[in-house]
């Protein structure tokens, strides 16, 4: 029984690693950080930004 | 000839009347003063129509201005100087904790002291191709913050304003590094939290922030004790932020170093990794921090490290620190693992998932332990710029004098950035 739980664990993990695709680390944020990337109001940037 | 004959017959006879001579000098008079009162509205005539030329002038150049601003999609602004880059961003943490302490049940709406609320304002200008000049302002507004929430306060807790996180000036030169000072990070802060899951919105190694201003109950006699989640957990994570002048080489082959000076003799130095190693993108950091300054003097050496198998999505990390307190005898100590596994399941957005254990031990009394373990799952909207989370967690802590009840918690949320 333990055999076939670990089994199935594994192919329902390798099943869902092929599901998806890889992530970006660039788009990974610090912890207790703003994350980088688009917000809400904001492009790619992730920023309000305006140059004087 | 006659003209002259003329003339000199109308002054003879001027002379020979003196009242018809005086009745022309008041009249010339009256002239003169008339004269000078035309050429002074002429004057006034002049000034005015110069200064309404003027103004037509600054209109035209402020509508060109506001049309310009206007086709570029700027802001109605104008900067003192130029070239100076400014930048506004911020997030909004919200959740809903539910807690468990073993007698009573709760619910807290919350902002998620894991990633509080906050606004930030930088501002940068290149000195030159090599150097930059910067500000950071950065300030929080947390109401019903979890790490103030407890069973006894359940609403309106926590600083009815901002609490400042950063506010600094900084110089940055390619070849130099970064000379920083104000208030922020220092070296040591952050040097526990190296995290590549992508769910620290919800979890991570500082435990505490997910539910720390709860009370511990005693099993025996049912009561609450003064025992908080924030006082017998942390990440011993250096000096934190504070008032400071920091100095950051810059990289080299992924390492580098950063010290900074605190007030009341403290002052730390961390190293700092980040890379891809082939499929492996790696980041890590270690610090020694020193406060000799104040009662209860301490050192703190920690540090944490944390792998992603890029094409997996699989990450592991670690974190571990111990602070040495003078006049006590426990050395506090804490050791963190996560597994995590993050993927593009949806074209709108990663989702990330992890678990975490937690242990810490001689935070209160010298024979105390806790012990915590916690469950993420994270999911991004990137199109508006959100995170939808869950988590769960259970802290259990114990000495030998008494016996605590294990406390649970679940919470849901959101943070967006704007």
């Amino acid at each position: 029984m333990r055999k076939a739980l670990t089994g199935l664990t594994l192919v329902a993990a390798l099943a869902l690693a092929a599901c998806g695709r890889p992530v970006d680390p660039a788009t990974i944020g610090g912890a207790d950080e703003i994350p980088p990337g688009p917000g809400l109001l904001t492009g790619p940037s992730g920023e309000l930004s305006h140059t004087f | 000839m006659k003209r002259i004959l003329f003339g000199a017959s109308a002054a003879a006879l001027l002379l020979a009347t003196p009242g018809l001579a005086q009745s022309n000098a008041e009249v010339m008079r009256q002239l003169q003063a008339m004269q000078a009162q035309i050429e002074a509205l002429k004057a006034e005539v002049d000034s005015a129509k110069a200064e309404a030329a003027a103004a037509r002038t600054q209109s035209a150049a402020a509508e060109t201005k506001v049309t310009a601003a206007t086709a570029e999609g700027g802001a109605l602004v104008s900067g003192g100087k130029t070239g100076v880059r400014v930048s506004l961003s911020g997030q909004v943490n919200r959740g809903v904790l539910f807690t468990d302490d073993g007698d009573s049940t709760d619910a807290f709406f919350v902002d998620n002291d894991n990633s509080s609320t906050r606004i930030r304002i930088l501002g940068e200008a290149d000195y030159d191709e090599n150097t930059t000049i910067g500000t950071n302002i950065e300030v929080q507004f947390e109401s019903n913050s979890t790490a103030d929430v407890n069973q006894n306060s359940k609403r309106n807790v926590g600083n009815d304003n901002f609490t400042q996180r950063k506010l600094e000036l900084y110089v940055d030169n390619k070849q130099l590094g970064r000379l920083t000072l104000g208030q922020g990070d220092t070296a040591s802060n952050g040097t526990s939290e190296q995290d590549l899951s992508g769910t620290t919105v919800i979890g991570y190694s500082g435990v505490t922030d997910f539910a720390g201003g709860l009370f511990v109950r005693d099993s025996n006699t049912n009561a609450l004790t003064g025992l908080t989640i924030n006082k017998v957990t942390s990440n011993l994570d250096g000096l934190s932020r504070d008032d400071r002048i920091r100095y950051d080489t810059p990289k080299f082959s992924g390492f580098s170093l950063a010290t900074s000076a605190v007030a009341d003799d403290r002052y730390d130095v961390a190293l700092f990794y980040g890379d891809r190693l082939g499929d492996v993108e790696v980041r890590g950091a270690v610090s020694y921090a020193s406060a000799s300054g104040t009662a209860n003097a301490f050192d703190i050496v920690n540090g944490s490290v944390s792998a992603l198998h890029v094409p997996s999505g699989v990450s592991a990390t670690f974190a571990a620190g111990t602070r040495d307190t003078d006049n006590q005898d426990n050395d506090t100590s804490f050791y963190y693992g996560k597994l995590g596994y993050q993927t593009n399941f949806f074209d709108f957005g990663k989702t990330a998932i992890s678990a975490d254990l937690y242990y810490g031990e001689e935070f209160v009394t010298a024979d105390d332990e806790t012990f915590s373990v916690g469950l993420q799952l994270v999911q991004n909207i990137k199109k508006v710029g959100a995170e939808l989370y869950g988590g769960f967690r259970l802290y259990d802590y114990d000495d030998s004098a008494t016996d605590y009840e294990t406390l649970y918690g679940v919470m849901v949320g959101a943070r967006v950035k704007f």
